[in-house]
């Protein structure tokens, strides 16, 4: 896996500010998701964490070409897992569901796959593919947190090494964006 | 490819076992982001004066859960139409009795001022809800015989689930769970009764807002500024080669680095 990514994906080197600045972009980003209040600045502080996500230049050069049939099949295979897990989990508790939740939680997953899957993946591939899954995941369980308590780490996490895989097999953040964005629809109905 | 294809399918199989593990009818969703959540207005038995124009009633429910002879109640999931209180329970919870083939399970909001006072440096988050349960044909009450989780959803989002014990007042019933992100709480309890959020009152809370709003404009900023610098850079890269093009030179490589040009000068 490690070479193969590597291989495929030399990352450009950065300097030293630049490096600086990418650490700053990543724990900034962090921290306003993991302090972001359940309250109508949720989505807008969601939206700007992407902004810088979506700015910073991508340093994956194997970004760049995508192969449609890697990428309907690594959706499948997200999309599949997380429709299990709905099926298996049985009624849901949560309020029942209007537009303006769906429309939000389409856009909070393009939001956070935009920072997690396309910028801090970015950032950590020059140490290898298994690092920028488990790094990007690690910090995508932890954002959570405030949000749905630390019993929800495992599983988040776990999400993101499956959404990690996504970004690393496909070589695209669209793929997990859009298994995110079904998932969290999955979640409502 | 089908190595791509051990992985994804090895990450899917870890993601289905944790999440089955760990979410299982409590408060962990698979995955679920959201902005305010229920951006349904809370009903209230006895709203707030500011609230009292738009409020809607409260709605109870009243639901019968199907016994079998060997193992008890089936499991099962009693939620009100409004979606603001839920009772979770799991398979033989309650206990077979004869000629008994149902267990009837009520959930009605109540005022929890009217119940009791609120513990010491508490406020109630919203309705009491009384649950009970009752054998179907002889209106025996039906004790628990495991835990069932008691799902409360309130206006504030507090974080404490309290059942009401007569005499004692309201206690924690102790493996609670809030959610901020749907403004609920989840608990465990060994009794069914009446339940109410608790929201603890601080004397200064944490300033999340401005903290978050602060951190995302430094990303934004950072991120701003990586993209200038590289962009910059690629702008002089291409004169410089645009020029050594017109020069008839080949664009060779990039100028030498400052370190190299130091050591030149020695």
């Amino acid at each position: 896996m490690t070479t193969d990514a590597v291989r495929a994906g030399t990352p450009r080197a950065a300097t030293l500010p630049s490096n600086l600045l990418t650490g700053v972009t990543l724990v900034a980003g962090c921290v306003a998701l993991l302090a972001r209040p359940v309250s109508d600045a949720f989505i807008p502080i969601t939206i700007a964490v992407a902004i810088a996500g979506a700015l910073h230049p991508r340093t994956d050069a194997r970004a760049m070409g995508v192969d449609r049939g890697v990428w309907i099949f690594s959706v499948a295979i997200g999309a599949g897992a997380f429709a299990a897990v709905r099926g298996a989990l049985g009624p849901n508790l949560l309020p029942p569901p209007t537009g303006w939740l769906l429309g939000s939680v389409v856009v909070a997953a393009f939001a956070e796959e935009a920072f997690f899957r396309r910028f801090a993946y970015d950032a950590f591939i020059r140490w290898g593919a298994p690092v920028a899954i488990a790094a990007s995941s690690l910090a995508f369980a932890i954002v959570h947190v405030t949000l749905w308590g630390w019993r929800a780490v495992p599983v988040d996490l776990a999400a993101g090494l499956l959404l990690g895989w996504q970004r690393w097999a496909t070589g695209s953040w669209t793929a997990p964006a859009v298994t995110h964005a079904a998932a969290n629809i999955a979640m409502l109905v | 490819m089908s190595r791509r294809l051990g992985w994804g399918l090895a990450a899917a199989a870890t993601y289905l076992a944790v999440a089955v593990v760990f979410a299982g009818n409590g408060p962990v969703l698979p995955l679920y982001d959201t902005g305010p959540l229920p951006s349904e207005p809370y009903r209230w038995v006895n709203p707030p004066p500011e609230l009292t124009a738009g409020n809607l009633a409260p709605e109870g429910t009243r639901q019968e859960v199907a016994l079998t002879e060997d193992a008890g109640s089936v499991a099962s999931s009693i939620v009100t139409p409004d979606g603001q209180a839920a009772l979770v329970l799991r398979q033989g919870s309650f206990g077979p009795k004869l000629g008994e083939i149902a267990v009837m399970v009520d959930i009605q909001p109540a005022d929890p001022e009217r119940i009791d006072e609120p513990p010491p440096s508490t406020g109630y988050d919203g309705n009491a809800y009384v649950v009970t349960a009752t054998y179907a044909k002889d209106g025996s009450t039906a004790t628990l015989l495991n835990p069932g989780t008691v799902v409360l959803r309130s206006p504030l989002g507090g974080t404490r689930l309290l059942r009401h014990q007569p005499g004692t007042g309201w206690v924690s019933v102790g493996d609670e769970t809030p959610v901020a992100a749907s403004l609920q709480v989840f608990g465990e309890t060994t009794q069914l009764g009446t339940f109410v959020v608790g929201l603890t009152i601080h004397g200064k809370p944490f300033p999340t807002l401005p903290v978050s709003l602060g951190a995302s404009a430094v990303a934004v900023g950072a991120a701003w500024y990586v993209a200038y610098r590289s962009r910059s850079q690629k702008r002089v890269r291409s004169r410089r080669e645009r020029r050594a093009a017109a020069q008839g030179k080949p664009a060779g490589p990039k100028a030498p680095s400052r370190t190299a040009s130091r050591k030149k000068r020695r």
